[in-house]
Order: structure tokens, then sequence, then C-alpha cells
């Protein structure tokens, strides 16, 4: 049942087996998973059923925000399902070697390997409702009958990705059959607040939640799991910490480190010869879902070249956007506002005039909403647009700022940037790429290196995949969460979600969340049935 | 109207190939006949490989046996053994293999001795 927290006076004091903390995918799998063998779970979930601005705001970060890191208040959703709400669906497994300590990535290694989770990916993938069939690159050659143009090659090859058609909101999908369960309740508009940790037994006994700053209500249960995302999780835990002197998980001042996003690198250009095929790397439309191919390096030649992996999709691109001319203003306009002539001015300047078909038309587009030259819509190339792994550093991190939010609790402070070395393996990465290209007779690739500030800066995405803040290691001194997910420091408190990520490999993070959520309820049902 | 990009797609697609490229034989390199109207990205390949290389294209190409551009299926091979070695050339963002990198800065050479009064090409 759904009990709204609104209606609570405070006081209330509800017993559960598990407590879960936190509405959205991990959430919700975990639930789920947990709903054959245990008898009582209790899920506490700040927003409500829909969107509301007096939820979300609980997501705003301190003010000055970091200029170099996109604002997270609307990167996240604050409301049942969490950001499965706006995600894009788009699946795919982790590499093996994302697993795995690579000498070239300092602080890189999960306690877990990939044959850990493969069993788990499976369900995963029916979970996120693109189907259990895998990620196989020759399977779906195969059945879409369509050539991958990487066979013959040993440096790169096609990664597969997947996306449910519609996009599964999970708590659309599954919300029903938790509502209606007897043995859970889900508790909305509830902002847990606070904890109970007893130092003894190294047991969260209680956890406190507030429907409205004041009108408190508490949980005492024998799990207690957060799920509340990759900047939350850090934030509250945190925030417990401040009492309990870091004795949760942050004894080697770990919390909220290491943290990591997916940066998005429009870094090259692919002009396939006229017998390449690519279809595949198009996307196909099925049914149930879209399959698409992705260019990627394969590891024995990420293990030579020390880089860190990289997802490559090729996106059609038209004259309008692939524009010289159009850059080149960008650059000479930014230059021009900080009172600098830029480097290469005498190149920007020729752009600028030799594509001045282009920069009329994003005038016009830009001003009258209007199109000009039919031209510009024309398809010529392929952006290589690619999902940057970044290397876990311990000075992009998570923290307090000074700000409070309604309910008292500090807002979060982000610190990031993209390093220098993951900009350098990066450009490797795509020299690598373009070598390949040529000898395979594919075509040719161009380099966008000349505008590497826009490449990096306001040209960058973000796959807004927030990870490593509560990361997984052997120990608490490289750590917060062991192999179990279990809080060092603590015998009870679990944690999930991607802030658990040690590193953040080359694809969207969803699918190993759900997968690594399937095997902690699993450890979570072996664990209650043992201690009954 | 001019687009630059379309000129570098039109440039891809003939490094590519060397299906437009052909050069007068018996005399390699000089006198020239090409197909291409030698522009000013080739031009730059022939700056770029100067200032990179040090030495005229021509001299390289000979260097490794390569007497005459008609030879398409030998250009191929050892582009794609080029690629293979890594020895590559990167021109304005494009990473070209030295051969075809050495072939298009010929063709900039002569472009660049072309000039508005006068050819080289024949």
């Amino acid at each position: 049942m759904i009990v709204d927290g609104k209606t609570l006076k405070g006081g209330s004091v509800i017993d559960a087996d598990v407590c879960i903390i936190g509405g959205g995918v991990a959430g919700i799998v975990t639930a789920r998973e947990l709903l054959k063998n245990v008898g009582n779970i209790v899920l506490i979930e700040s927003g409500g059923e829909n969107y509301s601005p007096e939820s979300q705001e609980l997501y705003s970060p301190s003010k000055p925000h970091n200029s170099l890191y996109p604002d997270p208040s609307h990167t996240r959703l604050r409301f049942l399902g969490g950001a499965s709400n706006h995600w894009e669906n788009n699946t795919s497994p982790f590499d093996p070697i994302d697993f795995e300590k690579r000498n070239w990535i300092k602080n890189s290694g999960w306690p877990i390997s990939y044959e850990t989770l493969k069993p788990y990916y499976p369900m995963a993938g029916s979970y996120c409702g693109v189907g259990g069939d895998g990620y196989e690159t020759g399977y779906w050659q195969n059945k879409l009958d369509l050539p991958d143009i990487t066979t013959s090659s040993t440096v790169i090859g096609t990664g597969i990705a997947k996306a449910a058609i519609p996009a599964t909101r999970f708590f659309h999908v599954y919300g029903k059959e938790l509502v209606s369960a007897d043995n859970v309740r889900i508790f909305t508009n509830s902002n847990v607040v606070d904890v109970e940790f007893n130092s003894e037994s190294k047991k969260v006994d209680k956890v406190f939640f507030e429907s409205a700053p004041g009108v408190r209500s508490e949980v005492r249960a024998r799990i207690v799991l957060m799920c509340c995302g990759g900047i939350e999780n850090a934030r509250l835990l945190l925030h417990f910490n401040k009492k309990y002197s870091n004795k949760l998980g942050n004894a080697g001042d770990n919390v909220g480190r290491y943290f990591m996003d997916h940066p998005m690198v429009r870094g090259a250009h692919f002009y396939p010869h006229e017998t390449t095929e690519l279809p595949l790397y198009e996307g196909v439309k099925l049914a149930d879902k879209v399959v698409i191919g992705f260019l990627k390096l394969s590891e024995e030649s990420l293990r030579a070249n020390k880089i860190n992996n990289v997802r490559m999709p090729l996106i059609p691109a038209t004259n309008y956007t692939v524009s010289d001319g159009i850059s080149s203003h960008h650059i000479m306009m930014d230059s021009f506002r900080d009172g600098e002539v830029p480097d290469d001015f005498g190149t920007h300047l020729l752009n600028f005039i030799q594509d001045i078909d282009m920069v009329g038309e994003a005038i016009s587009r830009k001003v009258f909403d209007t199109k000009i030259f039919d031209h510009a819509d024309e398809k010529g190339a392929y952006q290589i647009a690619m999902m940057v792994e970044q290397s876990p550093h311990r000075d992009n991190r998570v923290t307090l700022g000074d700000d409070v939010d309604r309910y008292g609790i500090q807002k979060v402070k982000i610190i990031w940037e993209v390093k220098e070395d993951d900009k350098d393996r990066l450009w490797k990465a795509l020299e690598i790429v373009a070598q390949e290209v040529g000898a395979k007779g594919l075509g040719r690739v161009r380099l966008l290196k000349e505008r590497s500030d826009r490449v990096w800066g306001d040209q960058m995405g973000f796959g807004h995949h927030h990870m490593g803040t509560t990361r997984m290691a052997a120990s608490e001194v490289e750590g917060v969460v062991d192999s179990n997910l279990k809080v060092f420091g603590t015998e009870n408190f679990y944690m999930s979600g991607s802030s658990v990520f040690p590193t953040g490999g080359h694809v969207p993070p969803t699918l190993t969340i759900v997968a690594l959520s399937i095997r902690l309820a699993k450890l979570i049902s072996e664990r209650l049935e043992h201690d009954q | 109207m001019i687009n630059k990009y379309r000129r570098k797609m039109i440039f891809a697609s003939t490094l590519i190939s060397f299906s437009g490229v052909t050069f007068g034989k018996g005399l390699p390199f000089y006198p020239l006949k090409t197909k291409v109207n030698p522009n000013q990205e080739f031009s730059e390949v022939y700056a770029v490989w100067i200032s990179v290389m040090g030495e005229e294209p021509a001299a390289y190409l000979m260097k490794k046996g390569i007497h005459d551009l008609d030879n398409k299926r030998l250009l191929k091979e050892m582009s794609v053994k080029d690629f293979e070695s890594g020895a590559t050339l990167s021109v304005n963002g494009f990473v070209l293999s030295y051969t075809e990198a050495a072939a298009a800065a010929c063709i900039g050479s002569a472009y660049i001795n072309s000039g508005p009064f006068g050819s080289r090409l024949v």
C-alpha cells in the first residue's frame, strides 16, 4: 500500500524487516526482488507519485554552484520512479575490463568481477524493458542481418545498445505490484533526515523521516538500504556521519569522493567509404525496442595503449551540425568577449568566411526560427559522439555546502572537472580508431583536436550519471561499501545505485544498477533467512 | 556559395579512394595530370607535410618505390601498411597515411606552383 507521509501526525513508529530509502530504479528493483522472501518491507520516498516542485526543490545545490558541472536540480527526479521518469532507456552491460584494476587508471578496480554480475544482466535487461536476449554483437548482427564493420579488426569492435519503446518508467511498470503486495508499505512525501546508529551492535536501529519540517516518524528495521542516487546517497551519509564521527563508512574519508560522470564528447568526424554499410550503427527499430551498434576499442587495444574505455556511437551529421564556420564563430566570439584574440585567428576567420552560408543559416535559425539552405540538412559524415569513462579522482567530490534545505540538511556542493590525463587518453583512443578505420578501408576520421577547448568546454555534454561517491572496495581505507554493498563499520546498513561504482565504465549505468540491485536483494534475502 | 565542409567531404573521399587522381607516366609527378582540381586543402597537406617530414613528398614516394601514382593498387597497399604501423599524419584533423598524404601533398605542391599566371599542370 501507499501511505502519504503527510497524513502522519508525527511520532509514528513503523517496524520492518527491510527499510529501503529511495523509490528510484534501485529501490524499486530491490523491493520487488525482496517481495517473495521478506515479510515486511518499507520503502520511504521523499516525493510522491508525480513530480512536484516542492519535493524537487530539495535537490537544489548549495550556492554558488560549480560552473564546470551541470546544476543537478533537475537532472534527477525526486518522486517514485526517480530518474527513470526521464531517462532515454539506453542500456548496455559493462565490459569485463571495466571491473579490473588497470594500472594506468589510478583508483580503478572493483572488488567483484564481471563474472559476478554476468548472471544478473539478462534479468536486468528484462527489468529495463529491453528483453533478456543480451548484447552479443554476433547475435544481433545475425538476427538483424546487418554487417558489423569491425569483424576483421582486433583493434576496434562493435558494442550493442538497446532502448525500450516506450522508455520504462519503473514505478509506472512495477509500482502496481508493490502497491498491491501485502508485505510492502510505501511512504511518500517522507524525507529521511537522520538515523540512529548503535556503535556497539554496529547497526542502524532507526531511520527518522519527516513529512514536514518537525513532523517526525521513525522506522525500526533489521536491514536498512539507501538507494537515493549518486549524489544524494553521499549527501545523506555525510549528514549522518556528522553525528557519528564518520563511523558509517567514512573511516577512510571516502564518502562523496571519486565523483564521476560520463562526459559526452563529439571529438571527431567519420567519413565512411562508399562501400561501408552503417545501418546497424544508425539503429534498428523493432517492435519493442531500438537496437544500435556503436564503435569501441577492443580490450586488447585498451590494455596495449593504456587508455580508458570509451563508447563511440556514430551520429549522422548534417552540413549544419559539423560546420567549421559556426564553430569558429563561437570561438572568436568567446575570445572577443574576454577581450582577447583567439589562437589561430586567421584560420577561424577563414573558416567563418568560407562557411558563411552555414553561419547565415545559424543566425536565421536562431533569430528568425527559419531555415534558409536545403543543403544545411544534407547528411555527409558522422559525428563520433563519445561517452568517456572518467577516471576516479579523489578530489572530484560531492560535499556539504553552506546552504541548508527546509529540513535543516546541508545542500550539496560539487567539485568536479575533467582531468588532462583523461582528455589525452581520449585523443589517443581517437587516433587509434582513425588509424584502424584507415587500415580496414572503412573511411577516414577527422579529429577535432584543434578545437579541444570547445569540445571539452561548451560543446561537451553529460550523461548525468552520478557515480562513485560511496564506492565499493575491499577495505574501508579504499571505499565506503564492501563487495556485498554493506557500509563499512556497520552490520545492517547497505547502499545500492551507481554511487557504489568504483569506476564508471563506458556505457550508461542503469542496467548495471539493476543487476547490482537484483544481486543485493538475493544477498539480503539469504542473510535474513540465515539470521532467522 | 562556398561551403568548406562540402569541400572537405570531397577532399576526404578523394583520399579514401584515390579514384580521382591520375598522374602522367614516364615523368613521375611532374608534369602532373589530375582530374581533381588542386585546391587549398591539398596545399594545406603540402604545407603540413613539409613542416613535419622536411622533405619533398615526391622524393618520399620515390624512396618508397612509388614511381607512378596511377598504380592505385600499390598506393592502397602502402596506405594500409602505413595505417597499420601508425605512419600517419594529421592535416587539419584528418588522419592520413603517409602515402596518401604524400600523394595529396604532390597535388598541393602543383597548386602552389601554378599560381594565377601560369600552370605547371598539363
